[in-house]
Parts: C-alpha cells; structure tokens; sequence
C-alpha cells in the first residue's frame, strides 16, 4: 500500500466531483483510442471505464508511477490508458511492435548476424491502407465539404489553426468550427472500420508518444 | 503519409476539442446517460477509498497491538498497577473527585483485565 496515496485519490476524487467533463472526455478519449488501435476488435466486451478505473487503481496503490510535481493528472492517466490498449492491441492483433533505433544503435547493431540475415520489411501494405484511409475521408466523408476538406490538409501538412485561418484568408474562429467539425464527422466513421488496418509503425508511436 | 496519418490520428484523439455539451450528448446518443457514468465513476472511487482506510487500519490495529504486547512482559505487577494509574491519570485534568478517583481505580482494574487476558491468547 502506498502510504502517500491521499493527494492521488483526492486528485482523482476532484476530477469526478469538480470537473466531470472532462472526466467523460478521458471516458471518450480511451473509447476513441480503441477503436483506431483495436478496429474491428473493439466490442461490448471491452469495458473502457473499466479501463479508466484499472488506471486510477493503480495509480492510487503506487503500482503505476506518477510524479504529482512532474505529471498533471490528465496527462499520467493519458499515458496509462495508452499502456493499457496498447497490450490489449497486441493480445488482440497478435502483432510485434516495429521499434526504432538511435542512430548509435542501428551502428552498434549493423554487424550483428541477426540484421545481416533478417531486415525490417517496409511496411508496403500499411502504406497502402493509409492511403486508401485518406483516400476515403477526403473522397467520402468530406466529399460535400470543400472548406472542411482544405482545412484538414493544411492541418495534416502540420499547420497550426493560426496559420491555417492566414492561408485561407479567414479568420481563426471559423478555421476552428471548421476543425470541429471535420473531426465529428471522422470521428464518425470510426465504428465503421475506417481505421482497421493501420500501419504498425504508426500505430506503435500513437501507442508509445 | 504516415506523418499526415500521425497528426490525423492526434487530431481524433484531442477530445479538448468537444465542447461539454458535445461530449454529453455523444454518450446519450448512445444511450448511456453521462450522470450514471459519473455515479458509477464515483461508486469506484468511494469503494477503492473505504478498501484503503480499512486495510489503513488494520495496519495500525497490528502495530499498536505489537507495541501493547511489548509493553507488559518483564515489569513488576506493582509498576503495572503504577503505570496504568498514571496513564488513565494523564486523560483527567485539575483536581480530581472522589468520583473520578472512583472511576480512575474502575479503569486500571479494566486494563489490568485486559491485558490478563490477552496474554491467555
């Protein structure tokens, strides 16, 4: 038992009491992250507030880290709750993580007879099923939305809502209704296998950043 | 295309991005009402809390024992009876009573009990 657990469970307790919005926005955040990590896996059986309730056990016991000075309690729980899936994906999908190296590994490795004889594939299928995913959400899903559908590649191109609302000679409160609803509408589609075959490598940083 | 795909599936998980009348109406859509979430997340938490402050106390139940038990063996009867007159004599405050001299004697012969028999065991 963790003898300092009372500012855990009270920091907990809080943001049930104080601020339950945005306790229901972890609740859909964790449901979000399984339907992209699970996809079709993702059923009734897989209870994400039971999920949320296993983090906040065990943060309360201390059997999973949280430094209250370093790490907001949203942030801890975000964090736990992709931990979480991300075992729940690999017990699903059965599938290995692709890890990346430093640059002083990949070094320290390349004599290595296990690389001689065995490289990564590229992940050619997963490329494809990206671009198919994207194929569809701006062919299907924002095919009325012209305005919608510009926002959202100046946002993949890693524009900021800023910068988007310069380009488009528009103002940042409309660029922001636009995002808004752009998301909904992805969002969606998520239950309708739209992010099935996510490519491992994309997966596993979702998972792990 | 996997760094666009990396900042779309961000993009899908920033939930800061639901106002809290968008995050409520998404879960009664789906026919679960928001309050009996937040019961339910409450419910979890007051129970985790009660398992918490009963194991808190038993910890302290078994420690204060060990020190009681560690405490009679090796003294006289006459410091026993001693020490527990001035121990029930520190709770009382000012001049005492013929009442509360009474009620002091009621006391020792109570623990002195108690200890007879928790040393049986």
């Amino acid at each position: 038992m963790d003898k300092n657990y009372k500012p855990k469970l009270q920091a907990i307790k809080d943001l049930i009491k104080k601020r339950p919005n945005d306790y229901l926005r972890m609740l859909r955040k964790t449901e979000i992250l399984l339907s992209i990590s699970l996809g079709n896996k993702y059923n009734e059986t897989i209870r994400p507030q039971g999920i949320l309730n296993e983090v906040f056990s065990d943060l309360i016991d201390g059997t999973r880290a949280w430094d209250m000075e370093k790490l907001s309690l949203d942030q801890v729980v975000f964090m736990n709750i992709r931990s979480e899936v991300s075992c729940l994906a690999k017990k699903e999908r059965r599938f290995t993580t692709y890890e990346e190296n430093t640059d002083e590994e990949n070094e320290n490795s390349i004599n290595k007879l296990d690389n001689i004889i065995y490289t990564e594939p590229p992940d050619i299928e997963g490329e494809m099923d990206a671009k198919a995913m994207q194929d569809f959400i701006f062919n299907e899903i924002l095919k009325e939305d012209d305005e919608g559908g510009l926002v959202l590649i100046e946002m993949l191109e890693g524009f900021t809502q800023k910068e988007i609302a310069e380009k488009l000679g528009t103002t940042v409160d409309k660029t922001e209704v636009h995002i808004r609803r752009v998301r909904r509408k992805i969002i969606s589609h998520l239950n309708n296998g739209l992010f099935e075959n996510i490519p491992k490598s994309i997966l596993s940083k979702i998972l792990k950043n | 295309m996997n760094q666009k795909l990396h900042i779309l599936l961000n993009f899908l998980l920033d939930t800061s991005l639901d106002t809290d009348e968008e995050v409520r109406t998404y879960f009664l859509e789906k026919g679960e009402d928001p309050d009996a979430i937040l019961n339910r997340a409450q419910e979890f938490i007051n129970k985790k809390e009660a398992e918490l402050k009963l194991k808190e106390g038993g910890e302290k139940q078994s420690r204060a024992r060990e020190v009681f038990n560690n405490f009679t063996p090796g003294m006289s009867s006459k410091e026993n009876e001693i020490t527990e007159l001035a121990y029930a004599y520190r709770n009382k405050k000012g001049d005492l009573s013929e009442e509360d001299k009474e009620e002091l004697k009621i006391q020792s012969q109570k623990i002195k009990e108690l200890k007879k028999r928790l040393n049986k065991k």
